[in-house]
């Protein structure tokens, strides 16, 4: 009894530090997304449904689309630039492991705001480097390297590389070097070693990463507006610029609850491909 | 059938792990690689499946050069310590995998999983997961996953070293009986010599990366060239001896007059269940009281502590044997049982 009352004590700040700033503000925004607005932005307790209808247009379906791309883009380049990071981190000295580990996560000591902007100064026309290849000779204009979609993709898989490499590590770290030997005993190539026994064996990882990159890819929007400018409109700073610029915060409200149900409904996808019974990924 | 000529291999920047090790063996022999952790056997059995390469020296396989053949390339297959099932693969696919790559036609490769099953005793189990499996099962699985590929030659690293006591003296008879009827070739690593004794035809003793000893189990036992080779394999007693005046020598017990021809000064080894026990003094018997009686199902162990307190381990059979702590006996000591070592 006694025991039972403790366990619920502990769980209190935990459940209302939730409660406040997750649920409570989730509430706030699917009862937003109901209401309307006078020209000025202001909300009225008038309960519509226009907003939800106007997600069946096509332009809106343009930007939904177009970030899903984006995020999946963002995914796979995570993944096969990551994956095999990983390995060679899995594989190394404990030693070396841990600072290697270090490493992909010294980044997150800086705001993301502020690399994203050394980013900027990096792929600007006046930037290092235009300036390294005009210098060099190999190039004779600047090259537009800031202000698209590339911009983009490269500034979110560098923010998002971490989250991909961190789960493929746990899971490749698991892996024993002794199936790989017995692959190869039995005439497997390397190939063959990767597609049939590292591959399926760092699923859970392959998974987990994937998730954890393209979830918040999806919503993250200062990447976007800063390396993106304003000509690619994604659903994350297609949301921000509703409840800004827009004054529109019903239909902001509206397109941030299919944002939670697209991700909810990935991480439902994800727990249903990734079962709990999973003892066979534990030692043999 | 396997020739090893002088193999050589360190790791770096560290000492040589196996120096100039030369062995053979023939077509359906059982041969064991005997030694405690650290002497090499791993190493040696890796650089035969070509899971490492020598530094120095030649591996031939059947009269073929295989030194520098990576192992997916070798006529030969492993049963790896802890067995490494692919856990995310059933028992019939992890036999299956051998024949898989090398693309075999489909129903063939189900018809001969069928046959492995039953070899091993594993029929209705194939389609579990190894860790659904128990630890002689997984055992069975990765023999016959290795089997199926029927190599010319089969590796074992300490095929029983995760198996419980019992099981493992079953498996090994099994083993065996199996190897025979395949006509098969078996190199197995282990650091038992218990079952390196019982199972293989002929035994490698390994220490320090180099060979100590070889031959048939029996002449290792009995013979043992090497003060490591006498301690290693089965219990042992160690005498010094040296000489006082022609066959006579003194040793920790007392005086000894030998028959044959000796050095001033050697070592040499008694087995346990070569030390007797009289309750009367006679020629060649020495007092001694007897202490720590350990009760072994069919023997008794003790050992018998001189007046100096030198100990000395003897074994009987536990039947009619009237044995007390504190009990002070003979101890008779044959010429013919002490092994001369150096």
């Amino acid at each position: 009894m006694r025991q039972s009352w403790f366990k619920y004590f502990l769980l209190m700040p935990g459940t209302l530090w939730l409660g406040l700033f997750v649920a409570f503000p989730t509430l706030l925004v699917f009862l937003t997304s109901f209401l309307s607005r006078n020209t000025y932005g202001r909300l009225l307790w008038e309960f519509q449904i226009d907003t939800y209808l106007r997600l069946f247009q096509w332009e809106e379906w343009i930007v939904i689309l177009r970030s899903l791309k984006l995020s999946l883009e963002v995914t796979v380049v995570c993944l096969i630039t990551g994956f095999p990071l990983a390995y060679y981190i899995s594989r190394v000295k404990k030693s070396i492991q841990l600072f290697l580990l270090l490493l992909v996560v010294i980044p997150f000591l800086t705001s993301s705001l502020v690399r994203t902007y050394a980013w900027i100064t990096l792929l600007q026309k006046e930037g290092l480097i235009n300036r390294l290849l005009l210098s060099l000779g190999w190039i004779e204009e600047p090259l537009e390297l800031l202000y698209n979609e590339a911009a983009v993709l490269l500034g979110m898989t560098y923010m998002f590389l971490p989250f991909m490499v961190l789960p493929l590590y746990a899971a490749l770290e698991k892996l024993d070097t002794s199936l790989l030997d017995a692959a190869r005993d039995l005439g497997a190539g390397a190939i063959t070693v990767f597609l049939k026994i590292i591959l399926p064996m760092s699923r859970q990882g392959i998974l987990a990463g994937s998730l954890l990159v393209f979830v918040p890819s999806l919503g993250y929007f200062f990447i976007p507006d800063l390396l993106g400018g304003n000509r690619t409109l994604l659903m994350s700073n297609y949301i921000a610029t509703r409840f800004s610029q827009a004054r529109d915060w019903p239909f902001g409200a509206t397109l941030s609850v299919l944002l939670i149900l697209l991700t909810l409904a990935l991480v439902y996808l994800f727990q249903k491909k990734n079962p709990k019974d999973n003892a066979h990924e534990k030692k043999v | 059938m396997l020739e090893l000529c002088t193999i050589s291999k360190a790791f770096l920047k560290g000492q040589p792990v196996l120096k100039d090790i030369s062995l053979k063996v023939e077509k359906g022999e059982f041969l064991a690689v005997l030694g405690p952790s650290g002497c090499g056997k791993t190493t040696l059995l890796r650089i035969i499946a070509g899971l490492e390469y020598p530094d120095k020296g030649d591996v031939y396989i059947n009269g073929q050069a295989m030194t520098h053949l990576p192992a997916e390339k070798r006529p030969v297959n492993t049963v790896f310590q802890n067995y490494a099932l692919f856990p995310h693969l059933t028992v019939e696919e992890n036999i299956a995998f051998g024949l898989k790559i090398r693309k075999i036609e489909k129903a063939q490769i189900r018809q001969k999983v069928k046959e492995m099953l039953s070899l091993v005793h594993l029929e209705g189990l194939g389609k579990r997961y190894p860790h659904e499996l128990s630890g002689g099962q997984k055992q069975r699985v990765a023999l016959a996953r290795a089997l199926i590929n029927e190599p010319q030659l089969l590796l074992l690293d300490e095929p029983m070293a995760a198996l419980d006591e019992s099981l493992r003296k079953k498996m090994q008879v099994e083993l065996k009986k199996l190897q025979r009827e395949l006509e098969l070739t078996f190199v197995m690593v282990t650091h038992d010599q218990e079952e390196a004794l019982a199972m293989a035809d002929r035994v490698l003793l390994l220490y320090n990366g180099q060979i100590e000893q070889e031959g048939k189990p029996h002449e290792l036992y009995y013979t043992p060239k090497s003060r490591f080779a006498a301690e290693f394999i089965g219990q042992n007693n160690f005498f010094h001896f040296s000489q006082l005046a022609g066959q006579e020598y003194q040793f920790e017990l007392g005086r000894f007059i030998f028959t044959q021809k000796l050095p001033p000064s050697f070592t040499a080894a008694i087995r346990p269940e070569k030390v007797h026990l009289s309750t009367t003094s006679v020629e060649k018997s020495y007092p001694v009281e007897i202490r720590n009686i350990i009760f072994r199902g069919a023997n008794i162990f003790f050992t018998a502590v001189t007046h100096d307190g030198f100990e000395i381990l003897g074994e009987l059979p536990a039947e009619n044997i009237q044995l007390e702590e504190g009990q002070e006996v003979y101890i008779h000591i044959r010429e013919a049982d002490l092994v001369i070592i150096a």
